[in-house]
């Protein structure tokens, strides 16, 4: 079946290009994590966690030299895809290599937006599970560590927030869910800060022809925009519902 | 309470506004005004003059320069000069004179500890200091953080003082929200007034430390229950007023017209002598 009705102009779930689906959060899930949020793309669900700051242990002193290079951010993050989330059940014999990419990616993008700590050898660590996978693994998942960060009241500088996009027939469909993901067409991720249009991680799926690359930028751009809309819009909610327990 | 939705910079009011912020917006300009410095306060960050929001909160000014960001954050950051109830977890040490007792201060998650030397209370000599066990509660002020270093306590005071030191076991340790602890040591609000107002008619002991933990001490045990009962009441008024006056005078009233109210015993001898 074809991604955009050749009838309507929808797409199959019935959105336009421009339209992202309907994104839900529930902050505090996780009563044993400093922060958590269970964030809900349209089907693509996604658990995110943190835990920290905290004691980052101490230095495995035979390691050497291999002190130096080790990464003093204080951060750790993980992006983890459940065994049920997809249509078929992966059993996996290993790591999916790609969860240790966009575990990358996620460290690379929260680096950006925290602080360095207040104490040297702490360490925060955020984990992303998807449980329901219905494409965008890795935007939802920036977002939703994001989230996941304020609820922990881990300082931050800014939001960020994730969007896939794909492009047919010199369409860019912003927000793709898995049906579209499977098409092997065009796909970009991006992570941003939306506020100032700043991308700080872009993932690139399946080559294409570089004057698609614009295009799906723009609309990716865009499509975060609105995804950033939808979550301000969410935490500020929030908080004015958290209102009657700060203090005065 | 009077929550703006405002996200634009807004000139420094005169008045107290409250403003919804999430991290990055920017709450407060300040190119009109003629602050030299500018004293930031949690959840804050100054970007050249723009003052600028790390957290999720309600944005505050108090004049004349002070900005900050109230929090609902449930996790205790040590921070020096806060007073707060610690556990004792161990003593480490060997000399005497250095030996630290190792006190837990509370969070979430990693268990956030401090140490307090066993000599920093005041009075205490090498042969007679308090002598605490594992479980005992502590009422101390935070010292020192250092990012390299354990949070250093201390007992004493300059002053003369002396509301430091262990707190009794036989009192009741309520584990409130810090917003709420905060809001107890806050003058005019609900929850310190709550507080004169049993103080009036029953006579209590309490310690409020800012890590979350409120000690209770009434010296009987129906009172202590209900007192307990009643913080417990006023944390879920979540800062309404007349629900928490309500519960006060209910409190109140019962405990002053109790007669058959049982002490606790409390043999406990915390100041010793020659301790092993």
């Amino acid at each position: 079946m074809e991604l955009i009705s050749p009838l309507t102009g929808l797409r199959r779930d019935g959105r336009r290009e421009d339209e992202i689906r309907d994104i839900k959060c529930h902050f505090g899930v996780a009563k044993d994590a400093d922060g958590s949020v269970l964030f809900e793309q349209g089907n693509t669900k996604i658990l995110a966690t943190v835990f920290g700051p905290s004691d980052a242990g101490e230095n495995d002193d035979d390691d050497g030299d291999l002190d130096l290079l080790e990464d003093p951010s204080g951060l750790e993050c993980e992006f983890k895809l459940s065994a049920f989330s997809q249509q078929d059940r992966r059993t996996g014999q290993g790591d999916d290599p790609r969860a240790d990419e966009y575990s990358e990616y996620m460290e690379m993008c929260y680096k950006v937006v925290m602080f360095p700590h207040k104490n040297e050898n702490s360490v925060v660590k955020v984990t992303c599970q998807v449980l329901q996978a219905d494409g965008s693994h890795l935007a939802a998942a920036l977002t939703a560590g994001t989230l996941a960060l304020i609820d922990a009241g881990i300082q931050i500088k800014d939001l960020i927030v994730g969007c896939t996009t794909t492009i047919i027939d010199g369409k860019a469909l912003v927000d793709i869910s898995s049906h579209e993901e499977l098409q092997r067409l065009p796909q970009v991720t991006v992570g941003v800060i939306a506020r100032s249009g700043e991308i700080i991680v872009m993932d690139m799926k399946n080559r294409f022809h570089k004057d698609l690359l614009n295009p799906i930028l723009a609309a990716s751009l865009a499509g975060s925009g609105k995804i950033f809309e939808e979550v301000e819009a969410i935490v500020r909610e929030h908080v004015k519902n958290s209102a009657p327990n700060f203090t005065t | 309470m009077d929550v703006m939705d405002t996200t634009d910079a807004d000139e420094v009011p005169k008045r107290r506004t409250q403003q919804i912020c999430i991290p990055g917006d920017v709450a407060f300009n300040l190119t009109n005004q003629s602050m030299k410095t500018v004293s930031l306060g949690p959840g804050v960050r100054k970007v050249q003059s723009d003052i600028m929001a790390t957290r999720v909160g309600v944005m505050q000014y108090r004049p004349p320069a002070t900005f900050f960001l109230s929090t609902t954050g449930d996790s205790y950051s040590p921070a020096t000069g806060d007073d707060v109830i610690g556990v004792v977890v161990k003593r480490k040490g060997h000399e005497v004179s250095e030996q630290t007792y190792v006190v837990d201060l509370g969070r979430n998650t990693g268990r956030q500890t401090g140490i307090l030397p066993i000599l920093a209370f005041k009075g205490a000599t090498k042969r007679y200091r308090p002598n605490l066990k594992k479980g005992d509660l502590i009422y101390g002020r935070i010292r020192r953080t250092t990012p390299d270093g354990p949070v250093r306590l201390t007992c004493t005071s300059n002053t003369n003082q002396s509301f430091w030191g262990p707190l009794r076991r036989t009192g009741a340790l309520y584990r409130a929200s810090l917003p709420f602890a905060r809001r107890c040591l806050t003058d005019g609000s609900p929850e310190h007034d709550m507080i004169q107002q049993v103080g009036v008619r029953v006579p209590f002991e309490t310690a409020i430390g800012v890590n979350g933990r409120i000690w209770l001490y009434t010296g009987m045990e129906k009172s202590q229950n209900l007192l307990y009962s009643l913080f417990r009441d006023a944390e879920a008024a979540k800062g309404d007023g007349d629900v928490i006056r309500k519960a006060t005078v209910r409190v109140v009233q019962e405990i002053a017209s109790m007669s058959d109210d049982i002490p606790l015993e409390d043999n406990t001898q915390y100041w010793v002598t020659r301790v092993v």
